[in-house]
């Protein structure tokens, strides 16, 4: 592979890696200070 | 409200949202469409298309739809109708009923060909080592191929699926029987899933069908990063070779406008945006949930699934397979190509290939399943809310229209029936709707001042508010800018683009056989007719409502 895709390949992944891993961790594991979450709320 | 139904959970959600967006797309024409213009370069405006209208549109539509379900509506015709005082706002927003619909008719018949090619791969028909073929060693025969030959037998087997093929020297398949048997199958699985309703279907059904996806996607993935070079003896046929061919930068297609309208399509085809389901299953969220941070994810998730899984597989392997010049010669040809006709050829040539063919194919079936009940979804809840039918029923209804309207798909495949389908609802359908939308919301819907009832909120400000409460995330402020003027300007710009592009041969059937005219004509009559009477029906849905609102 030449260097340029790499960087492309790279760069593509961890960037969407990254935004899901991101707001999926912030769906699933909510943080303390956001208090609870309404009983049946989706 | 007159539906009550709920998702049951947050992940819930976030599963059947982002099961709707990842569909066949993800797996077969990213990739082929990254292969085809301009490689690692073609991610740059793909990646803008992304940020500057695709993440907007989708909140718009989430906030849109969550909208709707405070009024109770669950479908476009009612939201539009809520936000535009207007006669023209329900008719023009039952588009997200019907287009959804029409989608549905010729997408169910994509979706079964990948339940039939599961089970193909596990029972191996599709080679020539098959008991049938055994039998019929004299009917033996080329179909033209772009690639020396190597995928000749599996073309053949798609063509006589399909019913495309020459009637003389069939050697799989004698009728079409087998294909309409899986399609059957196919919509009677859908109606199943929304008979069960949105949480005890869609719902359970993403919940299940979407970490499989994931798994299976994952598994191929893996495989393939370590295919390697398969032949030692063609050093050029590798994995490397074929990320290399995804990923390589072209800049100078950057400077062709096709590049970037294709980019913009594919992120309209894989978001689903502008098809009417994300305000659908948006509107069963109570009115202070999160729209922002849960719609983000749904967008993310299926980008990992397009660009980190689709990515991988289908072209690096066929790369590694065929080559760097036979790939791109059956990228050329479309996406069914390569998923269809590529890729159970290097299946065959692996070792436990039957394995890794029957779950590619059953991840595209869970991918295509996922997104086909949310297309059903809108029509349902329209007949469920606005006639009084039950899931059921609607389900039924659903199910029955589809084998009507799907029938001539099934028969009618070689003229080209179906990519009038594709072309009218797939590409240019979608644009319109979003354009209607983003100019209702950001533009004319106008509620009433919090602090001054008499007065009205300016233009924008309403739909601003809308999108912002109760999120999780801050929506950046360009993303008002972008949705008031640019994002408009841009969907007129690519409705332009397309018509322009393909208005000889798409509008004016130019270079379309002439026996082949009178189908596509038929086809666009099926159309406007589905369009026409779900327009009807809304108008009715309404004329009843005015009746109930009168009495009481």
């Amino acid at each position: 592979m030449t260097t340029s895709a790499w960087i492309f390949l790279t760069v593509s992944w961890t960037m969407v890696t990254f935004a899901a891993g991101w707001c999926l961790y912030r769906v699933v594991v909510r943080k303390p200070d956001d208090g609870p979450r309404p009983k049946g709320s989706a | 409200m007159t539906s009550k139904e709920r998702w049951a959970s947050r992940i819930g959600l976030v599963l059947a949202m982002a099961g709707n967006a990842i569909g066949l797309g993800n797996f077969l024409r990213f990739p082929r469409l990254a292969a085809q213009y301009g490689g690692g370069a073609f991610l740059i405006p793909y990646f803008i298309a992304l940020i500057v209208f695709g993440i907007p549109l989708m909140w718009l539509e989430w906030s849109m739809g969550r909208f709707g379900g405070r009024y109770g509506h669950n479908t476009t015709a009612g939201m539009f109708h809520e936000m535009w005082k207007s006669r023209a706002a329900k008719f023009i927003g039952s588009l997200g009923i019907s287009l959804p619909l029409l989608f549905a008719v010729f997408y169910t018949y994509v979706e079964s060909w990948t339940l039939a090619y599961s089970c193909f791969s596990v029972t191996r028909s599709y080679t020539d080592d098959s008991p049938r073929n055994e039998t019929k060693p004299e009917k033996q025969t080329k179909v033209p191929s772009h690639d020396g030959g190597e995928t000749t037998t599996t073309r053949q087997f798609l063509q006589e699926y399909q019913g495309v093929a020459e009637t003389e020297n069939r050697r799989f398949f004698d009728s079409l029987w087998p294909a309409i048997a899986f399609w059957i199958v196919t919509i009677a699985l859908n109606g199943w899933v929304i008979s069960n309703g949105l949480s005890g279907g869609i719902e359970r059904l993403a919940k299940i069908a979407m970490p499989l996806l994931f798994l299976f996607a994952s598994v191929l993935a893996v495989r393939v990063l370590t295919y390697g070079t398969p032949d030692p003896a063609q050093p050029d046929r590798s994995v490397a070779n074929g990320l290399n061919y995804i990923w390589q930068p072209n800049f100078s297609a950057l400077a062709d406008f096709k590049v970037w309208l294709m980019a913009a399509g594919q992120i309209f085809f894989t978001l689903s945006i502008g098809t009417g389901t994300i305000q659908c299953f948006a509107s069963y969220l109570k009115p202070d949930d999160d729209c922002a941070l849960t719609g983000l994810t749904t967008a993310t998730t299926n980008e990992f699934a397009e660009v980190v899984l689709g990515g991988t597989i289908a072209i690096p392997m066929a790369v590694a397979t065929f080559g760097v010049a036979t790939t791109q010669s059956i990228a050329a040809e479309g996406s069914f190509n390569l998923g269809f006709v590529a890729m159970p050829v290097i299946f065959e040539e692996m070792t436990a290939g039957w394995i890794f063919g029957a779950m590619w194919f059953l991840l595209l079936f869970f991918a295509g399943i996922t997104s086909s009940v949310g297309m059903f979804q809108p029509f349902v809840s329209l007949l469920q809310d606005k006639y009084g039918a039950s899931r059921r029923t609607a389900a039924g209804i659903c199910a029955a229209i589809m084998l009507g309207l799907g029938l001539p798909v099934v028969l009618w495949l070689k003229t080209g029936y179906m990519d009038q389908f594709d072309f009218w609802i797939g590409t240019f359908g979608l644009v319109v709707l979003a354009l209607a939308e983003v100019v209702v919301f950001a533009w004319l819907y106008r509620p009433a001042d919090p602090s001054k009832p008499d007065r009205r909120l300016a233009p924008g400000e309403g739909f601003w508010r809308e999108m912002t409460h109760a999120a999780e995330i801050r929506i950046p402020g360009i993303t008002y800018y972008l949705l008031r003027y640019f994002v408009p300007l841009a969907l007129v710009t690519l409705l332009a683009g397309w018509t322009v592009q393909s208005f000889r041969e798409a509008i004016l059937l130019e270079g379309t056989p002439v026996e082949h005219q009178s189908y596509l004509w038929a086809a666009r009559g099926c159309i406007v007719a589905v369009v026409v009477a779900v327009a009807v029906l809304v108008r009715f849905a309404g004329n009843r409502k005015s009746v109930e609102e009168e009495s009481s």
